[in-house]
């Protein structure tokens, strides 16, 4: 088969397409149609669809990515190139000034820190308030779960291109769920943040995405819950949040069909705020208990019989105030 | 170096950016107000890129977050050699970054990305300098044991034994492809890029990359059922 053969022969065009579009895409669906009615003819190409086929079963072949060292190397490179290109020389001034910006900027944190801690009644601005620099950690979800998560529940999930649930287990009763939970829990003593992108270009009213954060380690075997805990819950595309005695306490959002839609927690020992796609749902006490350790998740939950569409959770990063 | 002496020094940096002549990364759109409001997570690719060149450096952290995995394995499928993944994938990002301001929007982000990995891919092959080898613990990657052999990708694809082996030897085949050939699915099939992609990346007409998609997997195809004659073939033609 030459080029000008793909040029002008519109079937070898779709075949060529259906290879690289792969199995599940209306080009592929045509390019089978089509090769199927062509009978014995067709056993070349069909050899070709196989191949494809089975290049799609091993897509995660060499699939891989960074590791965090990989990451750090990287982002001191990145360091080191900024300050070469904007700095020709070791400029003692400089580092002076850096330095005594960082006291500065140490001491307004540390007050910060005393006076929200004098103060439970402002609790909620001083959280609103707070900023976090620094990445503690981050899991994103392409091709496998990262370390730090452990799973959950008798549904199982899957990661490809996201976190995502499959179909529910013959033995589920009226739902199944499951999800992971991290292995590592947030600090109560201080504020931090959590931040979770998911996309949610799919969605059914079949299958609930939950993001969660509880102080209860054991989780039902059944649906993954816990006993008490803070939840971040997408139905279809409604979104609500509820709080660990059982109330719905946000208004009602739509959750957009888009990727990157990021949810935010942002915690300390006794309040929280949660927010989506950029709009705070809820502003208040978490309700969990600050002597115990608090952990964060994610679950699907799923009724048995159903396609697994849900929102695809892409990545989770933890956000601190201060030192890694 | 501390983290907190890493904001102060960003900060710092972003300042000097702004009032430096000639910065790198430096501004090359006059205007960006459309991007005010923009929570970073929910920005496109193109955008991030155009903070990046105004010296917003989260901005490039999430970009690296977002490809550093279609990055690394786009070079692992290529290259083959684990240890030259990790120090290339390093290369790519940093230059990326240093390089930023030719980045002209609205460029697909990924094209423009996996140019410079194609680049630096190629120009590693003609020097055929090895990173020196190294116990697979060692090297800063995730994944390599997990998805590195093809049987063990095979069996995790699925219980059926004779398709397993076939997928295996599939897999097996497709490393020893011309690397014309081999480019051409790993980037469109692993990489699910289109041909028009394909088209700006290579440089070649996406006629050409169909013909060298068709002819490709027609090798690989071989290996289905085969008793390894095809495999012979296959690796023959490297």
């Amino acid at each position: 088969m030459t080029e000008s053969d793909i040029e002008s022969d519109a079937f070898l065009k779709l075949l060529t397409e259906a290879m690289r579009a792969g199995p599940g895409s209306p080009e592929w669906r045509q390019a089978v149609e089509r090769v199927r009615a062509s009978g014995a003819s067709g056993e070349e190409y069909q050899l070709l669809l196989t191949a494809r086929e089975h290049l799609e079963s091993g897509k995660e072949y060499r699939s891989i990515g960074a590791g965090p060292d990989f990451t750090r190397k990287v982002m001191e490179g990145l360091d080191a190139d900024a300050n070469a290109s904007s700095r020709p020389g070791f400029d003692t001034t400089r580092v002076v000034a850096g330095l005594g910006g960082m006291l500065v900027v140490g001491v307004i944190v540390l007050v910060a820190m005393l006076w929200w801690k004098s103060s439970d009644a402002t609790n909620r601005q001083d959280l609103a308030a707070l900023y976090f620099p620094t990445t503690t950690s981050l899991s994103t979800f392409d091709s496998f779960t990262p370390d730090g998560w452990r799973k959950i529940g008798m549904l199982p999930v899957i990661v490809k291109r996201g976190l995502r649930p499959q179909s529910a287990p013959a033995s589920a009763g009226e739902v199944a769920g499951g999800g992971i939970v991290s292995a590592v829990a947030l600090p109560t003593s201080v504020a931090s943040a959590v931040e979770v992108t998911l996309d949610a270009s799919a969605v059914s009213e079949d299958v609930a995405a939950q993001i969660f954060l509880t102080d209860q380690p054991q989780f039902s075997e059944d649906r993954a819950t816990s006993d008490h805990e803070l939840v971040w819950l997408a139905k279809g595309t409604d979104v609500r949040v509820i709080t660990p005695d059982g109330k719905v306490v946000s208004p009602a959002q739509t959750l957009p069909a888009s990727a990157g839609i990021v949810v935010r927690f942002v915690v300390n020992k006794t309040h929280i705020i949660v927010s989506s796609n950029n709009t705070t749902l809820y502003t208040g006490p978490h309700q969990l208990d600050p002597a115990r350790p608090h952990l964060v998740g994610i679950r699907f939950l799923i009724k048995p019989g159903v396609e697994p569409v849900s929102p695809a959770i892409t990545s989770v990063r933890f956000l601190g105030l201060g030192e890694k | 170096m501390s983290s907190g002496w890493r904001v102060v020094m960003q900060r710092n940096m972003e300042k000097q950016v702004r009032s430096k002549p000639n910065p790198k990364p430096k501004p090359v759109e006059p205007e960006i107000s459309d991007l005010k409001g923009v929570p970073i997570g929910r920005a496109s690719d193109e955008d991030l890129m155009r903070r990046t060149q105004q010296g917003d450096r989260n901005a490039y952290s999430l970009l690296y977050e977002r490809y550093s995995g279609s990055v690394l394995s786009y070079l692992y499928r290529m290259l083959g050699n684990v240890e030259d993944v990790e120090s290339i994938g390093q290369e790519v990002f940093l230059r990326a970054f240093r390089f930023a301001p030719t980045y002209r929007y609205p460029q697909k982000l990924s094209t423009w990305l996996f140019t410079i990995t194609r680049n630096l891919a190629i120009n590693h092959s003609r020097r055929r300098k090895r990173s020196p080898v190294r116990n697979i613990t060692e090297l800063n990657l995730e994944g390599v044991d997990m998805n590195g052999d093809p049987l063990d990708v095979a069996t995790r694809a699925t219980d059926d034994v004779e398709k397993r082996e076939e997928i295996a030897r599939v897999l097996k085949a497709l490393v020893d492809l011309p690397m014309d050939q081999k480019e051409v699915i790993v980037l469109g099939i692993f990489q699910d890029l289109s041909y028009a992609e394909m088209e700006d990346i290579t440089g070649t007409k996406a006629v050409t990359l169909r013909s060298r998609m068709f002819h490709g997997l027609k090798k690989l195809a071989r290996m289905i059922g085969g008793d390894g004659e095809g495999e012979a073939e296959a690796g023959g033609r490297k």
